[in-house]
């Protein structure tokens, strides 16, 4: 399938003055129950195109792309915080009028998850969670060409660099140094800001760096996140993944509570090389009748 | 006031799993909520209190970690996480609009209140914000040498504030333009307040805080810019405030309805000038 294909799949919703590209597979109407997938950095929506057709029959699924990546607006004022990526899900699903639905939550994702599931803990949003599956579909290699970024970011002298970029993060900077007679001119300072947009990388450290920032400042509001739900919560995970393994780890350590249950991946599937038997596995888990019935559905096919 | 005394005007809640201890003067129409700068505490206000009520009721609740209030010594509580608590707070008492006062990192909790009013989270209704020393300072820097310069500032200020109840005098004392406004009692009651519940430990957490406010600040400058509720500034011009230039840097990023600068005063304006800063919040 070609991403201009894809694109002709889904729709596009207007939030915070930007268009999110939005697949939903179903409407309102629709009888079926809903899943909603929040995926990782630095997918989209795209990676789900294996799986989205058989998904489908059995549940209404709606992916997006976050802002900045696949097919959604870069916004002015670009969110680089998991916490605003959060807010869009949360606005996105309002527009679309859910009301009741599970989550499948990958890589970054689950973070974001997580940031739901504590507003829901804390009364402020009114959707009635039915599951959250937290998971990880990439296979750390995937995204090799990633990895110089990776070493950059593992870099403890990046934090200068972040800094550098960050003031640059929106024009509001030169628009402050009223001081400075060089940035005077309007027309200029938008034609710098233009020029660092289109340097991606530059942007793409920053989200990532932002990211980590956030884990460790919010690692305790996301742990209790966990602890206090009584939404059932599903955790994957496989021995090649070294991330999965640590949060997990952090996840066992702290106190055991029933509505968690961790589930190992045990044959390793990814969702770009097994779709099928990644599907399998989290339908297993989302719901088994889907899940009997696709598995006689492939075997006799 | 020694501590005891100022222990019995506060009320305590729980939140989130925290103790909250706040004032509340439970009269009146008009609702102030107070949020004080970080390493302080609700007792900044106790000379503007008496006055202050008479025309407002006011809420100034001691921020999570500070005070009477429970201080988490092997966790970071964050922004997003006092401003959640102020929000209930408010909500338990049934307040539906609010005017917001805020002071340093206060107003970066204040920002996210706005922020959270924003998304759509909760209905209550900001009908006017009075922001004092050092808000914004960091958030509305014109660089990164003057953002870092001023968390280090208070980094390094605090860490060395805290290491004696003497330097914690000597520290205070700085932050005022003549020295002897702030009396020996009262001194002693902030340190004893700060010490309270091992309350040292919390500022282990001291290096979060400058990096939540930069990971954050564009959000936070959003949500501000998007309010309609007419803000003040309330400025003490001495150069012992430690920053005097963010009036103007606010000046030129918002709407501001007025500005009050006060002469010949340090960061505490309520401390320092607590008669001039009646007549501001009355409007006189």
């Amino acid at each position: 399938m070609t991403a201009q294909e894809w694109k002709s799949y889904g729709k596009f919703v207007r939030i915070n003055n930007n268009d999110l590209f939005v697949i939903d597979t179903a409407d309102e109407t629709s009888s079926k129950e809903t899943i909603v997938i929040i995926n990782g950095y630095p997918s989209t929506s795209y990676d789900y195109h294996k799986i989205l057709p058989t998904l489908s029959e059995y549940y209404r699924v709606i992916v997006h792309d976050h802002f900045g990546f696949g097919f959604s607006d870069l916004p002015d004022t670009y969110c680089f915080s998991l916490m605003d990526q959060a807010n869009v899900c949360i606005e996105l699903w309002r527009k679309l009028n859910l009301k009741s639905f599970s989550i499948l939550a990958d890589g970054y994702g689950s973070k974001i998850a997580k940031e739901i599931l504590y507003k829901k803990n804390a009364n402020l949003i009114s959707f009635n969670i039915k599951k959250l599956l937290i998971c990880n579909s990439v296979k750390n290699d995937f995204y090799s060409d990633l990895n110089t970024i990776t070493a950059l970011i593992r870099n403890k002298k990046l934090a200068k660099y972040k800094n550098i970029l960050m003031n640059y993060k929106n024009n509001l900077f030169y628009e402050l140094s009223v001081e400075n007679k060089k940035y005077e001119d309007k027309a200029k300072i938008d034609r710098i800001w233009q020029k660092f947009n289109e340097l991606e990388h530059q942007k793409e450290a920053l989200v990532l760096c932002c990211y980590n920032e956030e884990t460790y400042l919010y690692w305790h509001r996301w742990m209790s996140a966990l602890k206090e739900t009584n939404i059932p919560v599903k955790i994957f995970w496989r021995k090649d993944d070294f991330a999965n393994i640590k949060d997990l780890l952090l996840n066992l350590a702290s106190d055991h509570h029933n509505n968690i249950e961790i589930i190992e991946n045990k044959h390793c599937f990814v969702l770009d090389r097994e779709p099928i038997n990644w599907l399998l596995m989290i339908l297993r888990e989302l719901d088994q009748t889907a899940y009997h019935s696709y598995k006689y559905e492939f075997a006799t096919a | 006031m020694n501590i005891s005394d100022w222990q019995a005007k506060h009320q305590t809640i729980k939140l989130f799993n925290q103790r909250v201890s706040f004032i509340d003067s439970v009269v009146g129409d008009k609702v102030v909520l107070v949020i004080h700068g970080f390493g302080m505490s609700s007792f900044d206000y106790h000379k503007v209190i008496d006055e202050l009520k008479l025309s407002y009721r006011l809420m100034i609740p001691d921020l999570i970690g500070f005070g009477f209030s429970s201080k988490p010594t092997n966790f970071y509580f964050s922004f997003i996480e006092q401003a959640q608590m102020l929000l209930r707070l408010l909500e338990e008492h049934n307040i539906k609009e609010v005017a917001i006062m805020a002071q340093g990192f206060g107003a970066s909790i204040l920002c996210e209140i706005l922020s959270i009013i924003n998304a759509g989270f909760s209905d209550l209704k900001v009908s006017k914000i009075w922001l004092l020393n050092l808000s914004l300072s960091v958030e509305l820097s014109p660089n990164m040498e003057a953002q870092g310069q001023i968390l280090k500032y208070i980094n390094a200020g605090f860490m060395k504030m805290v290491s004696s109840f003497e330097m914690f005098k000597k520290c205070i004392r700085l932050n005022f333009c003549d020295a002897n406004a702030i009396s020996e009692e009262a001194l002693k009651t902030s340190w004893e307040l700060l010490l309270l519940n091992d309350g040292l430990k919390t500022l282990n957490f001291i290096n979060y805080w400058g990096v939540e406010i930069l990971q954050s600040s564009n959000r936070w400058l959003d949500a501000i810019k998007n309010t309609n509720a007419p803000i003040e500034i309330i400025w003490g011009m001495d150069k012992s405030s430690g920053d005097i230039d963010t009036p103007e840097r606010i000046n030129h990023f918002l709407t501001v309805e007025k500005t009050h600068l006060i002469a010949d005063c340090g960061y505490f304006p309520m401390f320092e000038k607590p008669s001039i800063f009646i007549d501001i919040l009355k409007g006189v």
